[in-house]
């Protein structure tokens, strides 16, 4: 086996210029083949690891509507909260709501000729923070507030100053009704906040209070499951008693998000095998001419006694290293090309930070390599086969 | 002008219109497809957390092919301002004006003015309003072409390959030539068209096997998400241009290749 | 005196090709014995059918009719693995246009066979050297066959074709290549090969080639027969 692959290895180098053009084409191939993978399933695995790192199982959403898409959410999302922690499986629950608020600090001149600034408010239990990645600070208490990054500079504020917060705006002043002193205990990034977003987060009470939001609705309730309890046996049956929302368990919901998806499944299945066509093509075109040029070569090898299976191995190897030094140098080529075009799609409005559409999974990976290396060997195998069986008194007449 | 205001509402279908006159709704005809509602059955709607009330469905429409909600699946109705405003406890609100000018208006100052007076809306321009909206397409649209350009270089090497094999094959062949007397422009000018053939005939295998792909495209995207929305499409131009790139790139690989064959001397293209 | 065994044997040889449905008899009717320490040179036209015997003999290709039995085995019985096996222990082969692999050594080439047999590294080194100092290219023994001239390449060759100690060397049309110079030096080569015990069966147009100790044999129209006077 080893003199078979040294053997194929030199008859390969022997000629470096076309090894490297053909080592190319398979690397753009395998690029190509790796970033549709990645394509496949990486928006949803993104989501999912955004969704599953909250730390939360199940979801609970106002009927038909996803979370924050309308200020009405949930309604007594309070007494639905406490019907989940009443539940032995639960461990916690955490209603969330979402509203427009306007903003102003007395530093802030604004870009808007210094009138409020408009900022999506999130509304979460006092102390607590679901949802929200704590840069500095603390969760805040009812009068406090956490600004995201964007709106902190926005209003050049930071931990300690007071804003003002108003939810109604006024038309006759220009100004806010309902406007309140909050005081910022912190800088905190929401999970689904899109690039240069305006968020805050206070305690649910405060904008509920500010809001007259009498019904204490939430666009999303959160649920952590106790133990080795089984999430989708907690939301199917909260989902039967419950008439007012959507419950769901989080894989529930990646599996909902992979079935939106399908422009992306589509688009890397028809690439991802355009990419092993070529690569199928590239290797099998290569050794074919390879086994041509070295007819009478192979048929003396023949005929000095190399066996049939040794020829078979040794053309089969030659198809094996392009692909795998292909594969290799494609895996580099394709992360960066990945890169490249998440940075084109994560421009599409409104898509929160976090999210990817190319996300490298080790089983994936292995998955595109695996392909790859089948394709180069079902590739070699006909001019490998054409090698194992050349007809060596012909081959050696025709030779001279 | 027109008022719009939109909230999620439950429908559901209670049976025939009553004799009392009741507020009329249209629904979207894939809601009263699922349903099984026609012109003049009653629904009751309700919003989250609202009393619920009759309405009449006075006829069905057919959302406008748009691109933007192709891929939603939710269900709609249209309902009058006030009844939907009654329903949602929220009267006097709205979600958006749309508002029309007299000839000769200034429209930047009617956008100020409407800024100044109301705080809390914003004046956006029907342009400005429908350049948001493309936003999305635009970063398909860029991402479409960045998948082209890996294509064509994908394409490229391989032309590259093929074309660097054929080029080994007749090493002898192009050295007996040589040898013969036939020139190097000869030699050049019958390898470059060669070449430039191969690629002539890729581009157009490629094209119409993308004319046909478009076709199965359209018809399977259509049939997911009912609707007669395109997909793909090979326009005039399209093919003008794929057809630019595909000779572009056979003329560069052909010189390349050409020079290659020429610049040996008989002797070295004889070397094994 | 006592007959030495007989290497390979030729019984009633036929070899008929198949072209576009018309049948070329490329050897017929051909008989001849091959004992230890024989040393034959047939001669002939080129399309005489010398290249197509030599074949047969070593087990390159299997008659139509007839039978050739290689070290007492019929060749017609024997399995392509077990052919291929016979060929690679018993039989060394020299070819016209020499057929190394370019991308090895002079001494890697050698080693090719004893690779293939199995032997271990140490002694296919030793081996290989043994013979490249033999064919008189010690000096030469890293260079590639490109870096070679075509004597050169024809003395590796026959090293190769003696690495695995074979009972019958095949030479097909040996010096076909090369000058008369350099063709008269490997005719010299293989004169020594013979007297230094080695069965040689060699095809040529070379008269160089045919000298004694050589016993001559003329291949005409697929058949042979012993020239006159041998």
């Amino acid at each position: 086996m080893s003199s078979a692959l040294s053997l194929a290895w030199r008859t390969l180098v022997r000629r470096p210029r076309r090894l490297a053009l053909f080592v190319a084409g398979v690397m753009v191939a395998a690029a190509t083949l790796i970033d549709m993978v990645m394509l496949s399933e990486g928006l949803q695995q993104s989501l999912a690891g955004i969704l599953e790192s909250t730390g939360y199982q199940v979801r609970a959403t106002p009927r038909g509507l996803l979370p924050f898409e309308s200020a009405s959410g949930i309604p007594h999302s309070l007494a639905l909260a406490e019907a989940f922690r009443a539940d032995p499986r639960v461990e916690e629950a955490q209603p969330i709501w979402g509203v427009t608020v306007y903003v102003s600090s007395g530093a802030h001149a604004g870009p808007d000729r210094g009138r409020p600034l408009a900022t999506f408010g999130l509304g979460v239990p006092a102390g607590a923070a679901p949802i929200l990645r704590i840069r500095e600070g603390r969760p805040a208490q009812p009068g406090e507030v956490l600004l995201n990054p964007a709106l902190a500079e926005a209003l050049e504020a930071q931990t300690g100053d007071t804003i003002w917060l108003g939810l109604a705006p006024d038309p006759a002043t220009g100004g806010t009704r309902r406007r309140r002193v909050m005081r910022v205990v912190g800088i905190a990034q929401f999970v689904f906040s899109a690039e240069g977003a305006f968020n805050l987060a206070a305690p649910l009470e405060d904008l509920w209070s500010m809001a007259g939001a009498s019904l204490q609705p939430a666009a999303l309730i959160l649920v952590r499951i106790a133990g080795d309890a089984d999430a989708y046996d907690v939301a199917r049956d909260f989902r039967a008693r419950t008439m007012n929302a959507d419950i769901y368990a989080i894989p529930e919901l990646i599996e909902a998000a992979g079935d939106r998806l399908t422009y992306f499944k589509q688009l890397s299945l028809v690439l991802g095998t355009v990419s092993l066509a070529v690569a199928f093509l590239l290797v099998a075109t290569l050794m074919t001419l390879s086994v041509n040029e070295r007819w009478s070569e192979i048929a003396a090898l023949r005929a000095i006694g190399v066996t049939r299976r040794r020829m078979l191995i040794q053309v089969a190897w030659s198809g094996l290293i392009i692909v795998g030094a292909g594969t290799i140098s494609g895996l580099g080529v394709g992360l960066i090309v990945a890169r490249y075009l998440d940075s084109i799609l994560t421009r599409f409005p409104g898509l929160p930070l976090e999210v990817s559409f190319f996300v490298l999974r080790p089983g994936d990976a292995g998955l595109a390599v695996a392909l790859l290396m089948a394709t180069g060997l079902v590739g070699g195998l006909y001019p490998a086969w054409r090698a194992a069986n050349v007809n060596i008194a012909g081959a050696l007449r025709e030779s001279i | 002008m027109i008022i719009i205001l939109t909230a999620l509402v439950a429908l559901a279908s209670v049976g025939d219109a009553q004799d009392s006159p009741l507020p009329e709704l249209l629904l979207e005809a894939r809601t009263a497809r699922t349903l099984s509602l026609d012109p003049g059955d009653t629904v009751w709607v309700a919003s989250l957390g609202s009393a619920e009330r009759r309405f009449v469905v006075a006829g069905t429409y057919r959302r406008p092919a748009d691109p933007s909600t192709v891929t939603l699946r939710d269900y709609r109705a249209i309902l009058h301002i006030p009844d939907l405003q009654d329903l949602l406890g929220a009267r006097d609100r709205v979600d958006r004006f749309s508002v029309s000018l007299r000839p000769g208006a200034d429209r930047n100052a009617v956008m100020a003015e409407i800024d100044r007076l109301a705080f809390g809306a914003e004046a956006h321009a029907s342009e400005e309003v429908a350049d948001a909206a493309s936003e999305t397409f635009r970063v398909v649209s860029r991402f479409h072409r960045a998948l082209a350009g890996i294509t064509i270089s994908g394409s490229a090497v391989f032309l590259l390959c093929l074309v660097v094999l054929k080029i080994e094959e007749r090493r002898l062949e192009g050295a007996a030539m040589r040898e013969i007397g036939i020139s190097r422009r000869t030699l050049f000018l019958w390898t470059f068209t060669e070449t430039l053939a191969m690629a002539a005939i890729g581009t157009a295998a490629g094209l119409a096997i993308g004319w046909a792909g478009s076709g199965v495209i359209n018809a399977y995207f259509r049939h997911v998400y009912d609707t007669t929305l395109a997909f793909a499409r090979v326009t005039p131009e399209l093919a003008l241009i794929v057809a630019a790139i595909g000779t572009l790139t056979g003329v560069v690989i052909g010189v390349f290749t050409g020079w290659q064959m020429v610049r040996s001397t008989p002797l070295r293209l004889r070397e094994p | 005196m006592k007959m030495k065994p007989v290497v390979v044997e030729a019984r009633d040889l036929e070899r008929t090709y198949r072209r576009d449905s018309v049948s070329v008899p490329a050897v017929r009717g051909v008989s001849l014995s091959v004992r230890e320490g024989d040393y034959i040179a047939v001669l002939g036209l080129s399309g005489s059918g010398k290249s197509t015997l030599l074949n047969l003999l070593g087990g390159i290709d299997l008659p139509t009719a007839g039978s050739v039995h290689l070290l007492g085995q019929d060749t017609r019985r024997l399995s392509d693995r077990d052919l291929t096996r016979t060929r690679l222990e018993h039989v060394g082969f020299v070819f016209q246009r020499f057929h190394l692999l370019p991308a090895l050594s002079a001494q890697e080439n050698v080693e090719l066979p004893m690779a293939e047999l199995g032997a271990g590294r140490r002694e296919r080194t030793a081996r290989a050297r043994e013979l490249l100092e033999y064919v008189g290219l010690a000096q030469r023994i890293e260079h590639r066959p490109g870096e070679l001239s075509g004597g050169e390449m024809q003395r590796v060759a026959i090293a190769r074709a003696l690495a695995n100690r074979p009972a019958l060397v095949l030479a097909d049309e040996p010096t076909g290549e090369l000058d008369v110079h350099t063709g008269g030096e490997i005719a010299q080569l293989f004169r020594k090969l013979n007297a230094d015990g080695t069965t040689l069966v060699v095809v040529t147009h070379d008269p160089a080639l045919a000298q004694p100790p050589a016993a001559v044999w003329e291949m005409r129209d697929g058949t042979i027969r012993p020239r006159s006077g041998e």
